[in-house]
């Protein structure tokens, strides 16, 4: 009877903890859809304050030190729109030490390689120059990411985004960012990718970046249809609701 | 029992603290709000972030050890034990700002510049890519305003100038001779690899008080400090072959990249034909290495290597000379540099730096070894006293060593017998130090001042300077900007003047005073406008004298309009064009009256432009015309029986010009990457398009009694073609 009890406490304890961690999961990605969503340094630093604070009390929590890396790269996009170039290196430099850290863990590995790939393709967007010697460390993460989890819809956007804004005389091509971004959207529309960890983050970046590629191959009627199955999805989608929508819709306008 | 305990235990866990409420602010050391900063206990998840009024508060169970933290990035990480007064009351958090990268003060008179906010910029591609120019630094910078197009050699006249009066840095340390093929027409390209260069800052006039020993321009270079560069290049052309590779030997804290280039023109000459009467065709040889170490979160170091060896042989023809002009010329530069966040918002530079020129030069009689040692040390301070007001402080020392050894002409008419004998060694030394400061928005909102005051001590001169300089811009509004700068500036003659046997300068060092009134108009983010117009005055020039050899009476000044449209037309279409007038008049060395100097190029103009039709294809085009230069005329010779050769009469002295000066150049280039990883980019140059046969200088027949021209290194239609791949 006493060990009967015993257990039970422990057994309570323990799903206790488990329905903890996946609470704060929750929330992480809750923050994170909002960081994104709203891409405003409040929402943004609300995610990194949070994370930051998830591993001070507990050194050996991934999931937070992950979402901390996400937020830096959300950051150091921040930095990059707002034009400030100490922030941006400050950001980026402990990003790519925190990332290779995290990247020793093999649950979070491909997802790190990932991430790790997008932060240095800001950096390329940040400094053109730097291309010809950081561009092949981009592949070569998304490489090792994919020989993790070949299916990761994530792999798919970073390259695509990657395809999208290098320019043509350098390997660029809006119809590969296209292949690529539909690639990542059927994954997620078809639940085709299961990892122990899943950070969720993608399904509405893919969209947002194929109506950009619509708009770009003056496909005007499809990226209409992308941004509004964006809005859709989800309306408070500010990038595509005041930014990249209203000015689609002007253009097409002026082609009337 | 034990059950009680247990349930007893867990009850303690959850209830055997109290509940407080901690609350306060963040503030920066001026009392502005940090908002969002992170504000937590250590080893808790308890804490919260601050808003954007920098307010902060959070309910938490304090137990033994509770020390608070407030973190964000850009700031110093605070910390605090709390104790029952900061529990009870508001807490107030100050932070202080940490500064990794702290830019120089720089008055920015006529600048342009790699980085945003030096003055209007010019990216490395540009100066990578610009048609005529073999991706030379100082072939690419010939083509913005302020510099006169005195010949073709990468040497820069600014604004009036000889290319003696611009200094030239790489990492703070000086090197008097970055260039190959060194000889009386200048020399035609560089040492300076473009792909080691991180930075460039390049003033035609109104520079910082930084700058020393200088009397009309600055080229300051940075090496690259990306630690995490990895990569190797390879390139071929007709004129070259180069190798470089970078990669980290400690990840994020040492790197080191290599750069070796030979340059040659025999496959040039064999697609193009013979460029001219070379006896010895010109080649060289460079090798550069760099190694970079951050040995702190603050702490970077920096070590640069160059060795390079060049020579060349050709006829030449002068009216008392006929036969063959030989060089050689080999040259070390060592350059270290350290620098550290020292306190919070206090940053210092340390540098130390030496070089060695050797050049053998062989002409008729003459055979000169010249052999010159240089060293220097430099230390640069600069400290942010709050975000509007920044304080500079440096000092250097420096000396030069240079032997001469050999023949020379007696009379420099006659360079075939009558010699003598030189075995000299002269050193050089200098030392000084500067103040500086830049405040934004003082007085009124959008008005910047900089003031500076230098001093250089010159010993062998015994002469000490003190060069007050200043700047004050107001921002007219976030487009458009006016500035005026003006200072003294010194610098020390050829020291081979303080002979007292053949010079006997006076002790005293020349000086100039410019003014400067410029105007920036930012049309957008890629196109803008700058028209500037200048004085310089000089003063205390070295002038012949019949009782001291030379006197320090000589003056002079130039007067100038420049003006420069950085445009892009579209994202596919861009470039620039400049434009400046000079009007440059001096009394110096054997000039009898103030009269035209010999760099008085009136009009010169660059046309720079590139345009992508399509991907992975760029055209590129620069033109170029200036005004001939002056030139003195020789108007007869008299012979001299006991020599057996003519002495020219020269007439008035810059009294007619060289036929104006037009080139346009062409350039087409293929970049291509595959396998995601390579990089190519392959080109064909097209110098002298139109074929002009621009005329660089005259020379006579023995007699002087006929002339012709001497045409300029690109005086006909060249083709280069090569490649480089990166991976």
């Amino acid at each position: 009877m006493k060990k009967l009890f015993i257990l039970t406490i422990l057994v309570i304890f323990q799903l206790n903890v488990c329905a903890k961690d996946e609470i704060m999961l929750l929330e992480l990605t809750k923050k994170a859809e909002i960081a994104w969503l709203q891409f405003n340094e409040e929402a943004i630093m609300d995610l990194y304050s949070f994370s930051e604070r998830l591993v001070n009390a507990d050194e050996k929590n991934y999931d937070a030190k992950y979402f901390n890396l996400y937020s830096q790269y959300l950051l150091i996009n921040k930095a990059m729109v707002n034009e400030n170039d100490e922030l941006f290196d400050l950001y980026y430099d402990a990003s790519l030490e925190k990332g290779e850290k995290l990247a020793k863990n093999k649950t979070y590995r491909s997802e790190v390689k990932v991430l790790l790939a997008a932060i240095t393709m800001m950096k390329i967007a940040n400094s053109p120059m730097q291309a010809p010697f950081l561009s092949g460390k981009v592949h070569a993460y998304l490489d090792e990411a994919k020989s993790i989890q070949p299916n990761n819809p994530r792999i798919a956007i970073v390259r695509g985004m990657m395809k999208f804004n290098t320019p043509g005389m350098f390997g660029g091509s809006k119809e590969d960012a296209e292949a690529l971004f539909n690639k990542a959207i059927s994954i997620f529309e078809k639940n085709d990718f299961s990892a122990e960890f899943d950070p969720q983050w993608g399904k509405l970046e893919a969209y947002a970046w194929l109506g950009r590629t619509y708009e770009s191959l003056e496909n005007y009627g499809e990226a209409l249809k992308t941004y509004n199955k964006v809005l859709e999805e989800n309306e408070n989608c500010g990038w595509v609701k005041y930014n990249l929508l209203p000015k689609l819709q002007e253009k097409m306008k002026e082609e009337l | 029992m034990k059950r009680l305990l247990l349930v007893l235990f867990l009850f303690s866990l959850s209830f055997g603290q109290k509940k407080i409420n901690i609350k306060g602010t963040v503030n920066d050391i001026d009392g502005n709000p940090v908002p969002f900063t992170n504000v937590y206990i250590i080893n808790t998840m308890y804490g919260n972030m601050a808003d954007k009024n920098g307010k902060f508060s959070f309910i938490c169970q304090l137990s033994e050890n509770n020390l608070l933290v407030a973190t964000i990035v850009g700031y110093k990480d605070f910390s605090i034990e709390l104790d029952a007064d900061l529990v009870n009351g508001d807490i107030t958090i100050v932070l202080e700002k940490e500064v990794i990268n702290l830019e120089e003060v720089v008055v920015t008179g006529s600048s342009f510049s790699t980085v945003k906010g030096k003055g209007i910029v010019v990216s490395s591609r540009e100066i990578y890519t610009t048609p005529g120019g073999a991706a030379d630094i100082f072939q690419a910078i010939k083509n913005l305003p302020g510099i006169q197009l005195y010949s073709e050699s990468a040497e820069l006249y600014v604004r009036g100038g000889n290319p003696s009066e611009t200094t030239f840095l790489i990492d703070q340390g000086t090197l008097y001779h970055p260039f190959m093929y060194e000889n009386s027409s200048g020399a035609l390209f560089s040492n300076i690899n473009t792909s080691l260069v991180g930075g460039l800052y390049f003033s035609s006039g109104g520079f910082s008080a930084k700058y020393g020993n200088a009397l009309s321009g600055v080229l300051d270079l940075k090496s690259s400090s990306e630690i995490e560069k990895s990569g190797t290049q390879l390139g071929v052309s007709l004129a070259n072959v180069s190798f470089s590779t970078s990669f980290p030997i400690i990840p994020n804290v040492l790197s080191v990249e290599f750069y070796g280039r030979k340059n040659f023109t025999s496959p040039m000459e064999w697609l193009n034909g013979k460029f001219n009467d070379f006896t010895n065709n010109p080649d060289s040889d460079d090798f550069t290495a760099l190694a970079k170490l951050n040995y702190s979160k603050t702490g970077k170091a920096k070590f640069f290597f160059l060795l390079s060896n060049d020579k060349m042989g050709v006829n030449i023809n002068s009216g008392s000379y006929f036969g063959e002009y030989r060089n050689n010329g080999k040259k070390l530069f060592i350059n270290g540099i350290q620098s550290d966040v020292i306190s919070s918002g206090i940053l210092l530079k340390n540098s130390l730096s030496y070089s060695k020129y050797s050049t053998d030069m062989k002409i008729g009689i003459v055979d000169l070894k010249e052999n010159q040692h240089y060293a220097k040390m430099r230390s640069d301070l600069e400290i942010i006293i709050d975000k509007s007001g920044k304080f500079n402080a440096g000092i250097e020392a420096e000396i030069l060593n240079d032997i001469y050894r050999g023949k020379i002409p007696t009379d420099d008419f006659n360079l075939e017998s009558n010699w003598k004998t030189i075995d000299k060694k002269i050193t050089r030394k200098r030392t000084g130090a500067y103040l500086e400061t830049k405040f934004s928005n003082l007085f009124c909102k959008g008005i910047t001042l900089s003031t500076g005051l230098r001093s250089d001590y010159f010993p062998e001169a015994k002469y000490l300077s003190f060069d007050p300089r200043m700047m004050i811009g107001y921002s007219v509004n976030d487009k458009m900007q006016i500035k005026f700068s003006t200072g003294i500036y010194h610098q020390m003659p050829d020291y081979r003047l303080f002979n007292s046997n053949d010079a006997n300068y006076e002790k005293k060092s020349m000086q100039a005073e410019h003014y400067i009134l410029s105007l920036d108009y930012n049309i957008d983010k890629a196109n803008s406008l700058r028209g500037e117009m200048y004085f310089k005055n000089y003063s205390n020039l070295p002038l012949e004298n019949s009782d001291r050899n030379y006197s320090r009476d000589g003056h002079g000044y130039a007067f100038g309009l420049d003006l420069m449209y950085k445009y892009s037309l579209a994202k596919n279409l861009g470039g620039w064009i400049s434009y400046g007038y000079i009007d440059t008049k001096r009394k110096w060395l054997d000039y009898i009256t103030l009269t035209s100097s010999d760099y008085d190029i009136s009009h010169n103009l660059a046309f720079v432009t590139r345009y992508s039709p399509i991907d992975k294809l760029e055209f590129g085009m620069t033109y170029k015309y200036a005004t001939g230069r002056p030139i003195t005329p020789v108007t007869g010779a008299n012979y001299l029986e006991a020599y057996n050769v003519y002495e020219p009469i020269e007439g008035v002295k810059n009294s007619i010009r060289l036929p104006d000066y037009n080139r346009l150049d062409f350039r087409i280039t293929y970049l291509n990457q595959f396998f995601d990883k390579y990089f190519l980019v392959a080109y064909v140059e097209m110098l002298n398009v139109l074929d002009k046969r621009n005329t660089q200088n005259y020379y006579y027949n023995e007699d002087y009694s006929e002339r012709q021209s001497v045409k300029s290194y690109f005086g006909k239609r060249i083709i280069v073609v090569g490649f480089m791949i990166s991976m």
